[in-house]
């Protein structure tokens, strides 16, 4: 029993902090993505488009010079770091495992059953986690440059692969020499294929609705319904999304519907910036906790971009600012076994992203409290029913 | 400890006659359950209020409970989160002093035994003390006091500010300092940390078919099938489709309330001398226009 | 055609006991029905011979343990299907089916669960009418309460005198061994439920007063095929009280109840057993397809596929009161959530069936451009224009194919990846140049082919190996183009109205389709009349002489064709 809760708290760890590079299917970024005009699809006679969203991961590029120093040590490593080279070498030997456990554990653990995931912010003065060193990430500018208006803070900003300056994603400045986000270079796959279960199972879908599409080289004007269904996709024996099925619409938590209004411009869908949020529930936590049953994601002031694709298919990000909280929901709620069991320091993730928070000003202490954020998606056309009518661009 | 409802008829009366759903006013991924007893603490009475009928205090201030399975974040026991700066805007409902708490907020996975419910005035364990090794399950709950799977309507819990009545074993009860009696401003505060207690009548006993269920519908409890679709009566003029006869067996002798009409095409239940059936409707808690909905 | 064999009750009557109680296995003697019997053969008058035994479907048995003893007692168990004769009914192989020892035990422990069910302490007063003087020990009065009615609802007729003691006697016998009186009704009951005279329909005749010399099937046996036929389940008590009261034997007062029936909402249940049956669905039992070739097909769209043909056809034949012949037409039918992505078309609700509208000269239209019949004629593979060609020519036309030889090379049909043949008519067209195929594909083929633009599990397709569909078909020298034409072309062929006259007839009588050609025009002519409605097709074999007369044989031939748990009778 308790072998299987301990597995489950670290899959459940592992999963949440969020997908490793690449994946064994590369998704094109909104810039490869785009289509010639020419090969653009046709513009649905009714002026509606429904997707199903089949991928949604944070991208992460590859390459040394992200991380030179490697990837962010997980709580063991970490506090072996922290000793002499003697008693590192003395705590290696086999016959002091025990001792070597017990030390770096009780690193983790505080007064009255509290721990360094269940509660973090009771845990002070962590070593910050390795960030980002390179110049590169994929994203979009939220801000205007980065140097900080009203609603957000000043901070450093990315170029995309692709050329695009301005770029804000703190979220993976931070997280993105973490293990569980980086993977071991050339490798990754694992945390992706993690994330696409959630999807895969019908514990996430996500539909988008545009709504309005007269021409999808110009329009100045289309409603967008970006949402949750409870319904689960139709897949095919190996988990492989199908196209042309229903999804029906929900606002009943924990689903969340969006309204979003944008323009096309050659093909690329971009909406103005809002609030979105979007069901992502961890479960884990039992009985005393259901925290889990209520997280979501949670972005402020967010951009959507969708490039349609000539098979009818769309490519794109999500864009906006997250509570850092938020970031480290799913191993918060994994509790000990996020820490002892995956070697996560929740506490020393929740401070690195506190410093390089950019955005959701508190309007009571001046201090940003989210972190900017860029989510690569992937949809395929559906039938999206919101609430009593449907779509007809997967008709043949 | 626990008074039984002075005037049930007349409660009972008035939640019938409710229009609103109060099961549907509760956090919907996780809602409250309905009491299970008619039976609650001294002081508590049933107020109305605009949003249906809930728990309220001897000054009608509307009862809160606070789920203190949103609270892990904050502390490893939970029944403790409740002090400053929570404590100087909602007021615990306190037990009877000298009451002997009968649940706890269960440990976590890794965690001690949650500690023996202190007496009033004992002194806490130490803080700091050393942590147990990881070891345990998830939910343990010591000896002598009640798993919240198994806990009555109500209970009590060692709050910050002594033994402190518990609804359904997870919801602290509080009222909000300097909220108007009626009021309940505060449901679903802090992401559904902060419920009101709604009233909703026990489950009414009933000697039915085995294949009879009853759920809380539109303000009182209603026949349905298993599957919580409602049962009528009624006749039917025209397009009758939807009008799908409690089945009941061709052998079967009827009890009770209950008879099996062999006078139609099917053998049908019926109740109180009126035929059964089964709604077909989009919304499992309609009838069809012309039919009526049965309520115990 | 067969030879209806004729045996009289009392040697059935004691066969039957013996089998069952060689079934039910728990008294130490066999029962005393055969020796003391002689009301046993008193409870009918002799002139009451039977004429045939139609073993129940497993449909019939779930609807009748759930009409007598409520849907809520569960029917656990595997049945041992009815075999189907070549291009016939289940119903008419019923007539021929015996139950093999392991099927026997099949119904037996189901027979078991269900009495078990009924007699547990939560239902027992729901079914005794009376309580034991002492709960541990047999009460022959009570007993005899409690089954009788039971029998008479699980017999579809009356006990004899000599039934009743048998069984009552089992109960006082089981009572004594089990020191409970309940444990005994309950033995008792698993013993009717194993009984012949509940696992077939036993159809007994009597002189007909109008035709002297000659046999009629009488009050009983007509409420039991009325019942079976019309809403596949068993006599409720109206229809038993009119046997009792020998109105089904009044042509008049036939009419009305019969009438009745097939306006009733139950007249559905019946309606799907015989498209069920006349259309094979005992098919999609076993449909399965390669999950790579086809990944839009899964357990979820396999169980959906029966019923939504099941739904087109009675909305439109029972909803709507359509023209049977508009079935191979019509542009509605319904939609769920698992279809959905097959057919590529938009499903609202969630849950559930919703209904759908093909729009105007969408290919989909009918029955036959639906995918239920699309994939169950095709291979796990690949379509297959002859199957479909076969099935539309035997199913809806009543016209037998004849099987292929046993040495015939398949290869060029099979090759589907042959950038020479690339479509499933370059290939067939290969496949026929050998002589000794091309006779019975020029009968399916050319109709087969109309609908290759639906793959091997009814999804569209425009190509096959990038080549482009020719959909064109011939059907009886008419030339048409795709599904729709198709439908249309079989919608105003004057033997596919003969083909449901002819197989609701057989329904009805469980005889084969060359027993009850004699009739057929004439009641196609009565179905035309009637605008193809197929309330007043069933309303017409259900009323009409020749459903409820019996060829007679001589008696005392010996036994009947019925095999029972191994033992020929």
């Amino acid at each position: 029993m308790m072998r299987i809760a301990t597995t489950t708290a670290t899959l459940a760890a592992l999963l949440a902090i969020g997908p490793m590079t690449g994946g064994r299917q590369p998704l094109a970024s909104p810039a490869e993505g785009e289509t010639a005009l020419a090969k653009l699809p046709a513009p649905p006679a009714n002026g509606e488009m429904g997707f199903v969203v089949t991928h949604f991961v944070q991208p992460v590029i590859q390459g040394p010079d992200a991380c030179p120093q490697g990837t962010t040590p997980k709580l063991r490593d970490a506090y072996l770091a922290r000793q002499t080279p003697e008693e590192r070498t003395r705590l290696l030997l086999k016959e002091n495992e025990t001792e070597l456990t017990r030390s770096w554990q009780s690193d983790v653990i505080g007064p009255n059953g509290t721990n360094i995931c269940s509660q973090p912010d009771l845990f002070e003065n962590r070593t910050p986690l390795r960030t980002v060193q390179s110049k590169m990430a994929w994203g979009m500018d939220l801000d205007g440059g980065g140097r900080g208006r009203a609603d957000s803070c000043e901070h450093e900003t990315f170029q995309t692969p692709t050329g695009d300056q301005g770029i804000d994603n703190q979220e993976y400045r931070v997280m993105g020499c973490t293990l569980e986000w980086r993977g071991v270079d050339g490798i990754a796959g694992d945390q992706e294929v993690g994330m696409r279960q959630f999807m895969v199972s019908g514990e996430w879908t996500q539909v988008i609705l545009l709504r309005g599409v007269n021409s999808l080289v110009r329009d100045d004007n289309v409603e967008v319904i970006y949402a949750n269904t409870p319904d689960r996709p139709t897949v095919d024996s190996m988990g492989k999304f199908l196209p042309g099925a229903s999804f029906s619409v929900s606002d009943k938590p924990p689903r969340n519907r969006n309204v979003l209004r944008g323009r096309i411009e050659n093909g690329v869908l971009t909406t103005d910036a809002t609030d979105v949020k979007l069901t992502q529930t961890w479960g884990q936590g039992g009985a005393r906790d259901i925290r889990g049953n209520r997280t979501k994601y949670d972005f402020r002031s967010a951009r959507l971009r969708l490039a349609f694709q000539p098979d009818g298919s769309a490519t794109g990000m999500l864009a906006g600012y997250r509570p850092v909280f938020d970031v480290i929901q799913s191993p918060a709620l994994g509790g000990i076994g996020s820490a002892v069991v995956a070697g996560i320091d929740c506490a020393a993730t929740l401070s690195t992203l506190r410093k390089y928070a950019d955005g959701i000003r508190d309007p009571k202490t001046g201090k940003c409290t989210g972190v900017s954020s860029a989510v690569r998606i992937q949809a395929l056309p559906a039938f999206v029913n919101d609430p009593n009518t449907a779509t007809r661009t997967a008709a043949r | 400890m626990m008074q039984r409802l002075p005037a049930m008829i007349a409660v009972l009366a008035m939640a019938a006659s409710l229009a609103v759903v109060p099961a549907h006013a509760q956090p919907v991924d996780l809602p409250i359950p309905a009491a299970s007893t008619d039976q609650y603490p001294p002081g508590v009475a049933v107020r109305q209020t605009a949003k249906g009928p809930v728990y309220a205090d001897a000054q009608g201030h509307t009862l809160y409970g606070m789920d203190m399975r949103t609270l892990v974040r904050w502390s490893s026991d939970a029944a403790q989160y409740c002090q400053s700066p929570c404590a100087e805007t909602w007021l615990p409902m306190l037990a009877p002093p000298g009451s002997k708490p009968n649940v706890v907020f269960p440990r976590g996975f890794g965690q001690a035994p949650a500690r023996p419910a202190a007496a009033p005035g004992a002194a806490a364990p130490a803080a700091g003390a050393a942590p147990a090794p990881v070891r345990g399950g998830f939910n343990a709950v010591p000896p002598g006091f009640i798993a919240q799977a198994n806990a009555p309507d109500w209970t009590i819990i060692q709050g910050p500010q002594g033994p402190q009545w518990v609804y359904k074993g997870w919801h602290m009860v509080y009222t909000r300092k300097s909220e108007r009696p009626g009021s309940t401003a505060y449901d679903g505060a802090d992401n559904f940390t902060w419920n009101s207690l709604k009233f909703v009548p026990s489950v009414p006993k009933l000697t039915a078919p085995s294949s009879v269920a009853t759920q809380f519908v539109d303000g009182a409890y209603a026949l349905t099938d298993k599957s919580g679709r409602v049962l009528f009566t009624g006749t039917c003029a025209t397009d009758c489709a939807g009008w799908v006869p409690l089945a009941a067996p061709m052998a079967g002798r009827g009890f009770g309330e209950w008879a099996i009409s062999l006078a139609s095409d099917n053998p049908q239940w019926t109740w109180r001398g009126k035929p059964v059936f089964i709604s077909q409707e989009d919304n499992p808690a309609k009838a069809p226009a012309s039919g009526t909905v049965l309520r115990p | 055609m067969k030879r209806v064999k004729l045996l009289k009750l009392a040697t059935l009557g004691f066969a039957a006991a013996s089998a069952l109680a060689a079934g039910v296995g728990a008294v130490d003697t066999p029962p005393s029905i055969a020796s003391p019997a002689p009301s046993a053969q008193a409870a009918l008058a002799p002139q009451f011979q039977i004429v045939a035994m139609r073993r129940i479907t497993e449909a019939q048995y779930r609807n009748t343990i759930a009409d007598i003893f409520g849907p809520d007692v569960r029917v656990a168990g595997r049945f041992e299907p009815v075999v189907r004769p070549a291009h016939e009914l289940i119903a008419s192989g019923a007539r021929e089916a015996s139950i093999s020892p392991a099927g026997l035990e099949q119904f037996d422990a189901m027979a078991r669960g269900v009495a078990a069910q009924v007699f547990d302490e939560s239902r027992r007063s729901q079914f005794a009418e009376c309580q034991p003087a002492d709960a541990t020990k047999a009460d022959a009065d009570c007993a005899g309460k409690v089954l009788a009615p039971l029998g008479r609802l699980l017999f579809r007729r009356p006990l004899s005198a000599g039934e009743r003691d048998f069984y009552v006697k089992l109960a006082g016998d089981s009572a004594g061994q089990t020191g409970s009186f309940y444990k005994g009704l309950e033995l008792s009951l698993s013993a009717m439920l194993d009984s012949p005279n509940f696992l077939y329909v036993v159809e007994t005749a009597e002189p007909d007063p109008a035709n002297p010399g000659a046999l009629r099937l009488d009050n009983y046996t007509r409420a039991t095929r009325l019942g079976f036929m019309l809403w596949n389940s068993t006599p409720n008590e109206a229809l038993l009280q009119a046997a009792q009261q020998g109105k089904l034997t009044d042509d008049a007062a036939l009419a009305v109840i019969a009438g009745r029936m097939v306006n009733s909402p139950r007249f559905e249940q019946g309606l799907r057993a015989f498209f069920s049956d006349m259309l094979l669905f005992e098919k999609f039992d076993e449909l399965a397809k390669d999950p790579v070739i086809y990944p839009y097909f899964n357990q979820d769209v396999a169980k959906a596929l029966p019923e939504q043909t099941l739904r087109t056809i009675t909305a439109h034949l029972l909803g709507k009161g359509g023209d049977y012949r508009a079935l191979f037409t019509t542009p509605n039918t319904f939609m769920t959530r698992s279809l959905g992505p097959l057919y590529q078309v938009p499903v609202h609700k969630s849950a559930g069936w919703e209904p759908y509208q093909f729009a105007a000269g969408d290919d989909r239209a009918g029955l036959l451009g639906q995918a239920g019949f699309l994939s169950i004629y095709s291979h796990s593979g690949r379509s297959s224009p002859t199957l479909r060609g076969r099935a539309i020519r035997e199913l809806l036309m009543c016209q037998p194919v004849p099987n292929p030889p046993g040495n015939v090379n398949f290869t060029a049909v099979q090759d589907v990846h042959n950038k020479a043949t690339p479509t499933a008519r370059s290939r067939l067209t290969a496949h026929s140049t050998d002589e000794v195929c091309a006779g019975c594909h020029k009968i399916t083929d050319p109709v087969g082919l109309s609908l290759e633009r639906f793959d091997g599990i009814g999804a569209f397709r425009a190509a096959e190996n990038d080549t482009p569909i020719d959909s064109s078909g011939i059907l009886d020298g008419m030339h048409f183009e795709g599904a729709d034409g198709l439908g249309k072309t079989l919608a105003s062929s004057p033997d596919t109205t003969q083909c449901v006259s002819s197989r609701a007839l057989q329904y009805a009588t469980g005889l084969g389709s060359e027993d009850v050609s004699p009739w057929v025009e004439a009641l196609d002519k009565q179905f035309a009349a009637s605008g193809y409605g197929i309330r007043a097709l069933f309303l017409k074999v259900a009323t009409m002489p020749a459903t409820w007369q019996v060829k007679a044989a001589p008696l005392d031939q010996g036994a009947t064709k019925i095999s029972y748990a191994g033992q020929r009778r």
